[in-house]
């Protein structure tokens, strides 16, 4: 505990470092504006971004990279409570009561209480990754390939389980995301997979090209399709302090809003989104007033803003300490180690400790400046919000163009965007989900090699999995989990969930 | 313009994902599988495949038994717009090595403007141009991207 305070504030001296602390900003600045603008998210700005990133040191560019992700969070919030219009994914449950309390004339105590509570969880989740990531490196360094593969099984049922979509297509989507992840040749035998004989292909679909299509141009297309959504925006923001009862509700449901995500972002496959919708349905359930959770109320606000915070912070665990990336946003990160030639994994913590404790402190910093970007500037975040989208889209789809260009200098890779970008404009007409997709494309190569790897050393005898006790229960809450969704009770509980979004 | 058949969502989905799995199986049906103690390079894409055919049948099944909602109807003369922005795209990637990066933001830029029916064509001009002299400055001079920035004129 003592050495990892220690080291800590050895990380906080390398965060401080005038460059380092610039690049946090630059990322927190960066995070807020994409947060609060509808229509681009932090999976498409990072691979924007990535080729940028080349020309910095290893540790800016992870700390510009990491506070674009959580700063998006907190920017997340703001078109949530003024318009109804969830910047983010994991914001659109702030949509329900955060709009409500704005309509209700209290647009400023709730976007204060959002950051605020952010910030609390942020904190609280950076502190978790000080004390908890070195005992995760070395229970990481004990695990063989089974316990692997039921980790990444589990974060792939996680993610099944949580999608919005029908389950039967989430799977499917996983499956899709699974072999296009493969394609490629073989690591083992060389065997060239869905290769077509086309050369770029050999060394597998880019996750850049897949991410831009599928997160950029797909929902470029689909904005467009509809003509201009106008947003009914809350004009006034009002007094910024809630008020001492609204803060006595708010108080516990964020600090059950933090727990719960803190759990939840470890998880490989939850991360955020699920933390949001699993704290609201708590929140809910647990309330009094049940009654007022759609219509205002300040727990189903609270809750779901730090949850979502405290698992953007506690998703780095599994990323910094077992090499893998829980969500899609970590994955680009992942890829952005591989740029500076850092492989992700328990060996970074030793091998690479300005990196590792560098980041975490900049993450406490960065919090910080959250706050401050997001409370007293609010009123600068909702000038952005009046430019019209049809001046935007444009811009979004160049840099798109260029962010997928410049990772590789590439021009096939831009053909591929393309593709996926069709792909995902006709998944979303049918009502299929990219994010299981994206999932299933990062995991699905280690999920095949750990899976292999676990068969060869017990000379394919299957019950490895069942003998080994931490993969037995890793595997068997893998399968669990999707089938407590199809029980009825359960699975009425989660519609309720999905369909109180607008 | 009223199509035929009053597909759902669901079964529509289903038929796609039938498809992809019947591709997939075609495709990958040659490939080695192995066996369990040394997994071959098909095995996990034959039963990826497997379990599209089988997930897409329940869903086109689930879907024909029509518990799911009918899809969203976009009117006709605006099915397109959408698509000019992967056509930009495809455009960007053929112009960049002629045209260099200033020349083909500007134009890939204005082509993807097209796409929304509700910018005035001055407005497309001053957003393209604009664009163009950012991105050029940002990622043509200022992070050297590897791109030529200008049209090479020598023939």
């Amino acid at each position: 505990m003592m050495q990892s305070l220690q080291h800590f504030i050895d990380g906080l001296s390398i965060a401080l470092q005038p460059g380092n602390l610039l690049f946090c900003f630059l990322g927190a600045l960066c995070g807020t504006l994409i947060g609060v603008l509808p229509g681009i998210g932090p999976v498409a700005t990072i691979a924007m971004l990535l080729p940028v990133t080349f020309y910095l040191s290893p540790v800016a560019a992870l700390i510009m990279l990491a506070g674009i992700y959580y700063g998006s969070q907190y920017g997340g919030s703001t078109t949530s409570i003024l318009m109804r219009v969830p910047g983010e994914t994991a914001s659109v449950v702030t949509c329900l009561d955060g709009y409500q309390m704005a309509v209700r004339g209290r647009a400023g105590a709730a976007l204060a209480i959002a950051a605020l509570g952010s910030f609390f969880a942020g904190i609280v989740g950076t502190m978790l990754n000080v004390f908890f990531g070195p005992q995760f490196a070395k229970i990481a360094l004990a695990f063989g390939s089974a316990e692997y593969f039921g980790l990444m099984l589990l974060g792939l049922s996680v993610s099944i389980a949580m999608s919005h979509g029908g389950m039967l297509g989430s799977v499917a989507m996983v499956c899709v995301g699974l072999v296009l992840g493969i394609v490629g040749r073989d690591v083992n035998t060389g065997y060239a997979r869905l290769t077509f004989d086309i050369p770029e292909l050999s060394d597998g679909i880019g996750f850049v090209p897949l991410a831009v299509g599928l997160f950029g141009i797909a929902e470029v297309m689909r904005n467009l399709e509809g003509g201009e959504a106008v947003g009914k925006m809350v004009k006034s923001v009002g007094r910024l302090w809630p008020s001492r009862e609204e803060g006595r509700r708010a108080v516990p449901a964020v600090l059950r809003g933090t727990i719960l995500g803190t759990v939840l972002g470890i998880l490989p496959g939850g991360g955020s989104i699920l933390a949001s919708f699993t704290s609201y349905g708590l929140e809910k359930r647990l309330s009094r007033r049940p009654e007022e959770f759609g219509h205002g109320a300040v727990e189903g606000l609270a809750g779901p803003e730090a949850a979502n915070n405290a698992a953007a912070q506690a998703s780095f665990i599994p990323l910094l300490t077992l090499g893998i990336p829980p969500n899609a946003v970590l994955a680009l990160l992942v890829g952005g180690m591989m740029i500076h030639g850092i492989a992700p994994g328990p060996t970074v913590m030793t091998e690479r400790p300005d990196l590792f404790w560098g980041l975490i402190a900049s993450m406490l910093l960065g919090n910080i400046m959250l706050v401050i970007i997001n409370l007293p500037l609010v009123g600068i975040w909702v000038q952005f919000l009046k430019v019209p989208y049809r001046m935007m889209f444009p811009a979004i789809f160049l840099f798109c163009c260029i962010g997928v260009y410049g990772v590789n200098a590439s021009l096939f890779e831009l053909l591929l965007a393309m593709g996926f970008g069709v792909i995902g404009y006709g998944m979303s007409k049918l009502d299929l989900e990219p994010a299981p997709l994206v999932l299933g494309f990062v995991l699905g190569p280690l999920i095949e090699e750990h899976l292999r790897r676990a068969l060869a050393l017990s000379d394919g005898d299957l019950s490895v999995f069942a003998t080994r006790p931490l993969a037995a229960i890793l595997i068997g809450l893998a399968l669990l989990i999707p089938c407590l969704v199809l029980l009825p009770h359960l699975g009425a509980r989660r519609r309720e969930i999905f369909q109180a979004e607008p | 313009m009223a199509s035929a058949l009053p597909m759902t969502r669901e079964a529509t989905a289903g038929a796609v994902i039938l498809l992809a799995g019947g591709v997939l199986l075609a495709l990958t049906w040659s490939y080695p599988s192995g066996d369990l103690s040394e997994i071959g390079p098909g095995l996990i894409l034959q039963l990826a495949s497997g379990l599209l055919l089988l997930l897409g049948g329940l869903m086109l099944g689930r879907g024909i038994a029509g518990r799911s909602d009918e899809m969203a109807r976009v009117p006709a003369q605006h099915r397109w717009r959408p698509f000019v922005i992967p056509a930009a795209m495809g455009m960007f990637a053929a112009l960049l090595p002629w045209l260099g990066l200033a020349l083909t933001a500007a134009v890939s830029s204005y082509a993807a403007s097209l796409a929304s029916r509700e910018l005035s064509q001055r407005e497309r001009l001053a957003c393209a141009l604009l664009l163009a002299a950012f991105v050029t400055a940002l990622f043509g001079y200022g992070l050297r991207l590897p791109v030529p920035v200008w049209p090479r004129l020598a023939a």
